[in-house]
């Protein structure tokens, strides 16, 4: 960070009205260009792993619906992989199906969400209205299908919970038809040809093909820049091996990338239309059959014998999300490590905002759709030393509550 | 009997009509947008509540403030409520007198460095970039509208209408040209579109809310106040709008329902400021009301090249024109 005076520092959090979630970005600015950026976290630590790692592997599942209040499903979805890798289970066709409908559905509401934040912090808060009633809308089918709106609790490991009945198909398609034929030509004529869209989307924190890499960003980020990469395509999962949609990149639709939040912004828009256009083919291919796969062994049991490390992949909403998993013999995980796409994100905030002015702060920050509940950690360093130290639980329990 | 009717008009009207009004027309301005959004929207007397909320809360005074922290609100409430002492709020303004046109011009830059005054003080640096924007947009929102008033001004000298430079002078101008000078109306038509871009940018809402910018600034030149200086703060602001839209009214609907009648008392005066309430909420609802729905925020570059590149240019091409239809015509 730059030590001058005559510079304004700009504390954008841990509490801003720009800010979902708490989360530090300092800006160093000169008059209004921002001339350095900081990146900190450590607001929100909640230990999740640590807890995890003292339960069995049943609970972590419920520990990790509630890793994130959006992508609860992208959560469980990995977790449930990285568990079913483990034990060489074999899930049914229809599952697998109705894990992609409901992945996609998520996937849906949580870009209407980010998208309509971005509009918000642009100062436009009629699209934020028009977005968060159609996400309103997305998260009633959500409930339809999984009984709740925000942590849903449909996977299970090796299945899901809960089957889409006839009722449920049909809405589901009513609300795919109504999507596609009047929702989506509304939002991206608004998108593509408003003026407020073009002065503050355009231009706003460029990340470059090359800083994308070296950062290595995920998810829309990363497309956003120009990188054709998508876990559902290049290392299929489940049902996407079979699934036909496209990987969206800005050349795709426009024919030139700028790596900037329009073009983040944009690979989401049309990532919902994809959505729709998976929910819409599993629908139709659903196939008939169990939702849950038998085991010949009760699977607390299997749990129980588990050893050996195992990681699973999901496309979230915000981008590749990884969880590990090391067992040996005991009820729980030893280690459960949640590498979630916010933290690959949130350091490329530094190039993005270099040279861009005040006002593309809050914009950008948004479109990299920082989710911070999920991806907090903390690391206490002495300021003094530059030493890096670890504290246990308890001594975190007893500072929290002198504070 | 000047006396009594500048007292009169000051105690109910400056007083109590405006600030009433004030709070009145965001109350409406809020329901309009809820509507436009497809919400319900708070009650129309919404603001009234938060007013009334806002002054038993308790004052929170940063420690890097200096003493014109607090100052300021009170002063610029003060100078944008002085404001209506020359500009007509419906019936005649008591002190309006040759040159008063200009004496206003000041008083609302007067007002602007008031209203950076008390942020700039506070020590917050969210504070200090919104009233370095107030300032950039200050300077870049006056100097067309300066410029179109100074014209028409000129005109109005030119013709040798009512006192020089004075509010009604240029409201006899307007009625004269859509009286006698038919062809002075499409000029007429550029300076009150110039007047309303100007109008816009002193409300602050939609593309011009540079200055407060919620999710940028956090409130940007508001964010230090509370309590009794934030409710007058915000009340000063919609105050200096209201008086905005009065100088328009003044200048270019000078029309109301007492031209009409032959009585001139307590009723017709009642009349005029009820009718010159409406126009100035037909003029803030085009201006406030729907930039607000209708659009996000410009950059403050944005917002400078907007006026010195477009609006600027406007102005000029209409100072021109107008000296030449003049000089043609006479």
């Amino acid at each position: 960070m730059i030590e001058d005076k005559e510079f304004i520092r700009i504390p954008i959090g841990p509490i801003h009205p720009a800010l979902e979630e708490p989360f530090k970005v300092t800006i160093v600015t000169d008059g209004e260009e921002i001339v350095d950026v900081d990146v900190r976290f450590g607001y929100n630590y909640r230990g999740l792993e640590w807890i995890a790692q003292r339960r069995n592997f049943i609970n972590v599942m419920y520990m990790a619906e509630r890793v994130c209040g959006i992508c609860s499903f992208a959560h469980t979805y990995a977790y449930a992989i990285t568990v079913e890798n483990l034990i060489g289970q074999e899930i049914p066709e229809r599952a697998k199906y109705i894990r992609a409908i409901v992945a996609e559905l998520e996937r849906i509401h949580s870009h209407l969400l980010i998208t309509a934040v971005m509009a918000h912090n642009a100062g436009f808060d009629t699209w934020f209205m028009r977005l968060m009633q159609l996400r309103e809308k997305t998260m009633d089918m959500l409930e339809l299908i999984t009984g709740n709106r925000v942590n849903y609790a449909i996977m299970t490991i090796g299945g899901v919970r809960r089957d889409i009945g006839d009722k449920e198909k049909r809405m589901l398609t009513e609300y795919v038809d109504y999507m596609q034929r009047k929702v989506l030509p509304e939002i991206i004529d608004l998108f593509m040809y408003n003026k407020t869209i073009e002065n503050r989307f355009i231009g706003a924190g460029i990340l470059s093909k090359e800083d994308a890499r070296a950062y290595s960003v995920v998810g829309p980020v990363l497309r956003g820049s120009g990188i054709d990469h998508d876990i559902r395509r290049d290392f299929p999962y489940d049902a996407y091996g079979s699934l036909d949609f496209e990987v969206i990149t800005p050349k795709k639709i426009l024919g030139n990338v700028r790596g900037d939040s329009y073009d983040r912004t944009l690979v989401r828009i049309f990532e919902i239309v994809e959505s729709l256009k998976i929910i819409e083919e599993s629908l139709e291919r659903l196939p008939s059959g169990p939702i849950h796969g038998k085991q010949m062994i009760p699977l607390p049991i299997t749990l129980k014998r588990l050893s050996g490390r195992s990681i699973g992949r999901v496309e979230a909403p915000r981008g590749e999300l990884l969880h590990y998993i090391l067992a040996g013999n005991s009820e729980g995980p030893i280690r459960w490590k949640v590498r979630t796409p916010t933290e690959a994100n949130a350091y490329a905030l530094k190039v993005m905002l270099k040279g861009d002015q005040i006002a593309d702060a809050p914009v950008t920050i948004a479109s990299i759709d920082p989710c911070i509940s999920c991806c907090d950690r903390i690391t206490i360093i002495d300021t003094n030393t530059g030493e890096k130290y670890e504290k246990t639980f308890d001594e975190l329990l007893r500072l929290k509550s002198e504070r | 009997m000047d006396i009594v009717y500048t007292i009169a008009y000051t105690i109910l009207v400056i007083l109590i009509v405006v600030p009433l009004y004030s709070l009145l027309i965001q109350g409406i301005d809020r329901k309009i947008v809820a509507r436009m959004q497809n919400r319900v929207g708070p009650p129309i007397i919404q603001p009234f509540y938060d007013f009334l909320k806002l002054i038993g809360k308790e004052q929170i005074i940063p420690t890097t403030a200096r003493r014109v922290f607090l100052w300021a609100p009170m002063l610029c409430v003060s100078v944008a409520l002085l404001g209506f002492m020359y500009v007509p709020f419906g019936t005649r303004a008591p002190l309006s007198t040759r040159g008063d046109i200009i004496f206003i011009m000041y008083l609302i830059l007067m007002f602007s460095a008031f209203y950076v005054l008390g942020p700039m003080a506070s020590g917050s640096p969210f504070a200090l970039v919104g009233a370095q924007r107030k300032l950039i947009a200050v300077t870049s929102i006056e100097v067309p509208f300066l410029m179109t008033i100074g014209a028409l001004s000129w005109l109005a000298y030119r013709l040798d209408i009512g006192k020089p430079f004075s509010l009604e002078a240029l409201s006899t101008l307007s009625m004269l040209i859509w009286t006698q000078y038919y062809y002075l109306i499409p000029l007429w038509f550029i300076a009150f579109l110039i007047a309303m871009i100007w109008l816009a940018g002193e409300a602050g809402k939609g593309f011009f809310d540079v200055t407060e910018a919620e999710t940028e600034l956090g409130g940007g030149v508001e964010v230090e106040y509370s309590g009794v200086s934030l409710a007058f703060y915000k009340l000063a602001h919609v105050v200096i709008t209201i008086l905005g839209a009065s100088i328009i009214t003044a200048i270019f609907i000078p029309w109301k329902p007492s031209l009409t009648m032959s009585t001139d008392g307590i009723i017709a005066s009642v009349l005029d400021i009820l009718w010159h309430m409406f126009i100035v909420f037909v003029l803030l609802l085009f201006a406030y009301t729907i930039i607000r729905a209708a659009s996000g925020r410009f950059k403050i570059d944005q917002f400078a090249v907007f006026y010195w590149g477009r609006v600027l240019p406007l102005t000029i091409a209409f100072v021109i024109s107008l000296y030449v239809a003049i000089a043609i015509i006479w």
